[in-house]
């Protein structure tokens, strides 16, 4: 190849010449709160879409990568698997990561045939072989021993590391999966060249090790949290059919048993350029940075698009109670059915969030907290997720000597407030600026911008959805409030949830002695 | 801040050479790793820019660092008032009289008009006073910058402790308390920090019913009156704002307060022992929260740029800490795990390892802390780990100059404690030239296994292990 060096420049001048003038990428402008947010937009050739916000304060970059896919896509059986897999993609890849990827790769594949096979013995319901399942297991054990020793599952993260890489992580929700990093402006490349291979050979090594990890973290954030279990238990209930009801993280029995190939299979099913959004805020030159991106992500292949969620959730019948027993100080969730985004009543939903809980002053605040009846309390309009309707949600922390009761009757009392005297306009101004304000703010890092636009193109399907919705907010009068208040806080669309200090079981029928 | 050229013109020649090596290589003939191999990086250079500073005649120190790319400004208040100088017997004072200041209304306005104001103008507003200062923290619209600034000195100044918030705030921190026993995560934090320093230091003193039955609001009212002075006082303001318009808005809110000696009580001695012990706190739960650990240095100690670098191959790092690699990567026994160097400016700091595994692994865990811990002080680093950490810290110095919070925030710190000017910038050279024979010493210094402290909040019926295995003095302690 040392003898085309003349013809090599030759054709590196054309590639230059070609793509990417000025007036290429499309420039996008919203003017909200005072502040300009302007995004370069480009869709290369497989579907893949590239924003750009330049930053010229410091020389760093904030990368973030979304995937239009969330744990919301699942199916039954694999719950968690979006959450999985995204803690799989810092393993590595084909080339980085092992020591020969050869060797590894037929063991990799054994690892997964003996895992089925002890999977396939197991579900045997009668007369299972169980030497046969110790024979076998004692076989995936070594094979994992041997993977182990032909591989550095640590390699990428190290890479990065090493190049001074702020804040590497990533998140699942409902919707989306994004990966973050920042890096010092002069690794564009490096994260390009990484960012492409990650996503286009990945290797799922040190798999079952892993899962074990997850499953430690699902002890962590959801069984030692009264306030995320009891959560995850009421949004179980509170969606009879669609998977809004299912926590991100997923059953414990499913991350347990999910195999190697459940995710890889995901992974190709919802992995694509397509399917995904590159997001870059930072000291980067717009033209160029997609000049890069394309060179390395241009071979990926776009794929058809998956099946969408068809699941709609029926409508609720009748209010929803639960119990969560649990050592811990009464806590109470309510939540109630509300569409999304997008719907013409959001954003006034939106605006009455903020009347009963966006500051000191709120109603919450100063109905409920400051009368010493709850210890903290918080609102929320977007749970569990934004791609589909959800749920407008309370939840407070129940403040001794009260009761989980008469917190829920003073919640109550502020909900039906809100249906039978108009909020003030003073409450409306205030609200609509919070909103504008906290929008402005949200793009205070370069971290925090490329995750804001990343991630709403990834849920919404265009950033500018967001600004646009908290500009509708805008228009919102006293009696949309109202009328909104009036049609989705109703008794027959809510559920709620408390947790409960366990007490010693006695027979019930002992306890009131007629029925 | 802006770049210098050399960056600039290296960033061109970067995208040519992209573009030769794909034109004449299929794609698939390189692989990653060789694409990255091939990489050099032009060296970054950053315009480091100096806030504008200047003192008022009552002794209250202005930065400013000018940011205009959002309408909105940053104010951040420090003043020299911490629970380090609050009467043993009233823990809970200093918190009280921080959370107060801002919800407790002021001698001209209601809380209520307070909290309307604050919202109405969607400003970020809020008070504390925490162990070695306290302050104020405003964000807020450019175009709403006067009343905030306002609200923050009259909160500062004038605080009202109005006696019916007074009484909501000291309601909320009992339940706060009655909630601290909630999560092994919570308890395991706490109690770490009673058991390295003994409960009497201010540093692990923490609110009990006891101590808060004997405060009252006059005692915040003092706490207040005492401490809060001018002349003990340093603004800083980052975003969009002119350092003339700083100066003017604390003119017109602080000018007129006038200044006045403050004396402060000595600090308290770290009294912690260095005998080793394993306290075990019995909780049911699926997780068990393992910590172990020692006393430590001050943030202005020589070794403390070389413990960083030590700290990161130990457990500082996410991605190639031994720790994350043993506990994490290689046994899949927990999702959180690391250790830190938790180092305070005015009194000792401390060390910690810990990790949070199912009640069947703690004993497993347990032992891969201590052997990961005892290996390090005694055969300390490899030159290929030092590296990674020299790269690491040294490649990421230019996030010390992304944030002009930050920037000027840094500057205040150096005022406050008394700092050379080169405070914050003289660890990078250290991480750029410390060899490994100096770096080993120090951790032999500096790591302390022969008087470790551990604590395990947790299931015992759960343990795979009996902690009594371990050769420590083991003692049980109920939590109420």
């Amino acid at each position: 190849m040392r003898l085309t060096s003349h013809a090599m420049s030759w054709i590196a001048l054309i590639l230059l010449a070609i793509p990417w003038s000025a007036e290429a990428l499309q420039k996008e402008v919203v003017a909200i709160g005072g502040a300009e947010i302007t995004v370069s937009r480009e869709v290369l050739k497989n579907g893949l879409t590239v924003l750009i916000m330049e930053n010229h304060t410091a020389p760093t970059i904030g990368f973030c990568t979304a995937f239009k896919v969330g744990s919301v896509d699942e199916w039954d059986g694999v719950s968690g698997v979006s959450h999985i897999l995204e803690h799989m993609l810092f393993k590595g890849t084909e080339s980085i990561g092992t020591i020969d990827w050869e060797e590894e790769r037929f063991l990799q594949a054994r690892i997964e045939e003996v895992r089925l096979q002890i999977q396939a013995e197991q579900s045997v319901r009668f007369h299972r072989d169980e030497e046969k399942i110790a024979k076998l297991t004692e076989e995936w054990m070594q094979l994992r021993e041997a993977a182990k020793e032909l591989a550095n599952g640590r390699e990428f993260g190290t890479i990065l590391t090493e190049n001074g890489a702020r804040g590497l992580n990533a998140f699942t929700s409902y919707d989306a999966t994004a990966y973050i990093v920042s890096l010092p402006a002069n690794r564009l490349e490096l994260w390009t060249i990484l960012e492409s291979d990650r996503y286009t050979k990945p290797v799922l090594r040190e798999f079952y090790t892993e899962v074990e990890n997850v499953r430690e973290e699902r002890r962590r954030s959801v069984e030692d949290s009264p306030g995320a279990l009891l959560y995850e238990r009421l949004t179980a209930a509170a969606f009879d059919a669609h998977r809004y009801g299912v926590e991100i993280i997923g059953w414990d029995s499913e991350i347990r048993t999910i195999n190697r190939s459940e995710v890889e299979d995901y992974y190709r099913r919802y992995y694509a350029p397509n399917q995904m959004i590159i997001a870059i805020s930072g000291d980067v030159d717009p033209e160029k940075t997609v000049a890069m991106i394309d060179a390395y992500f241009g071979d990926y292949k776009r794929q058809p698009p998956p099946h969408p969620v068809q699941t709609e959730e029926p409508e609720q019948l009748g209010e929803k109670r639960l119990e969560v027993e649990y050592d811990a100080e009464p806590r109470i969730l309510m939540a109630w059915h509300k569409p999304t985004v997008g719907h013409p009543d959001n954003a006034a939903l939106t605006v009455a969030r903020n009347i009963l809980d966006n500051g000191l002053s709120s109603r919450f605040e100063r109905n409920i907290v400051n009368k010493g009846i709850a210890a903290s309390i918080s609102a929320s309009v977007d749970n569990p997720g934004e791609r589909y309707p959800n749920l407008f949600t309370v939840s407070a922390a129940v403040q001794s000597p009260h009761t989980v009761a008469d917190v829920e009757r003073a919640i109550l009392f502020e909900m039906d407030r809100l249906k039978t005297e108009p909020v003030t306009a003073a409450e409306l101004e205030k609200a609509k600026t919070q909103i504008e304000t906290a929008y402005v703010r949200s793009f205070g890092s370069n971290m925090r911008s490329a995750i804001n636009i990343a991630y709403e193109e990834a849920v919404l399907g265009n950033w500018k959805r967001r600004p646009e919705e908290i500009l509708a907010c805008r228009e919102v009068t006293a009696e949309d409030v109202q009328r909104v208040a009036k049609t989705y806080f109703t008794k027959k669309t809510r559920t709620v949830g408390y947790t409960v200090k366990p007490e010693k079981e006695e027979l019930e029928s002992a306890m009131g002695g007629t029925r | 801040m802006t770049l210098q050229n050399s960056w600039r013109a290296g960033a061109a020649v970067l995208a040519i050479a992209i573009a030769v090596t794909l034109a004449v290589t299929p794609a698939s003939a390189l692989t990653a790793r060789e694409k990255i191999q091939k990489l050099t990086f032009e060296p970054i250079e950053v315009t480091k820019q100096t806030p504008h500073r200047e003192t008022l005649p009552n002794g209250i120190r202005v930065f400013t660092l000018e940011d205009h790319r959002l309408p909105l400004v940053d104010m951040v208040v420090i003043v020299k008032a911490g629970s380090l100088y609050e009467p043993a017997d009233q823990s809970g004072l200093a918190e009280l009289t921080g959370t107060l200041l801002r919800t407790g209304g002021t001698e001209s306005m209601h809380f209520t008009d307070v909290d309307e104001k604050a919202d109405a103008i969607a400003a970020r507003f809020s008070t504390w006073v925490g162990t070695e200062s306290g302050g104020a923290l405003l964000n807020v619209h450019v175009d709403r910058l006067e009343d905030g600034v306002q609200l923050v000195a009259d909160a500062l100044r004038h605080p009202a402790f109005d006696p019916e918030r007074y009484a909501v705030e000291m309601a909320q921190l009992r339940e706060q308390i009655r909630r601290q026993n909630d999560s092994v995560q919570q308890i395991g934090q706490r109690e770490f920090r009673k058991l390295l320093y003994g409960e009497g230091h201010p540093a692990a003193r923490f609110p009990t019913t006891a101590s808060l039955d004997r405060i009252t609001r006059e005692d915040l009212v003092a706490f207040h009156e005492r401490y809060f002075a001018p002349n003990e006082m340093w603004i800083a303001f980052a975003g969009a704002i002119t350092p003339a318009r700083a100066r003017a808005l604390v003119d017109e809110a602080f000018g007129d307060w006038e200044s006045k000696t403050v004396t402060y009580p000595e600090v308290p001695v770290v009294a912690g022992n260095s005998t080793p012990e394993m306290v075990h706190i019995q909780k049911e739960s699926d997780q068990s929260i393992v910590s172990i650990g020692h006393l430590s240095m001050r943030r202005t100690d020589d070794d403390w740029a070389l413990m960083r670098l030590a700290n990161h191959v130990l457990g500082g790092s996410f991605s190639t800490s031994r720790l994350i690699t043993e506990i994490r990567h290689k046994r899949g026994l927990a999702y959180a795990t690391g250790s830190r160097f938790s180092t305070p400016y005015l009194y000792d700091g401390l060390f910690g390892a810990y990790a949070g595994t199912k009640g069947e692994s703690t004993g497993e865990v347990l032992g891969i802390l201590l052997e990961e811990v005892k290996k390090m002080d005694e055969a300390g680093v490899s030159a290929e780990e030092l590296e990674v950490a020299r790269n690491a810290l040294v490649n990421s110095e230019v996030f010390e100059y992304e944030n002009a919070q930050n920037i000027v925030q840094r500057l205040v710190d150096i005022d406050f404690y008394g700092l050379p000017e080169n405070h914050y910038e003289a660890p990078f050279a250290v991480y750029q030239s410390a060899d490994r024979k100096t770096l080993n010493e120090a951790i032999a210094r500096d790591l302390k296994t022969d008087g470790l402290k551990i604590l395990v909040v947790g299931d015992e019926a759960k343990f795979d292990v009996p902690l009594e295995d371990f050769g420590y003095p083991v003692r049980k302690v109920t939590l109420d």
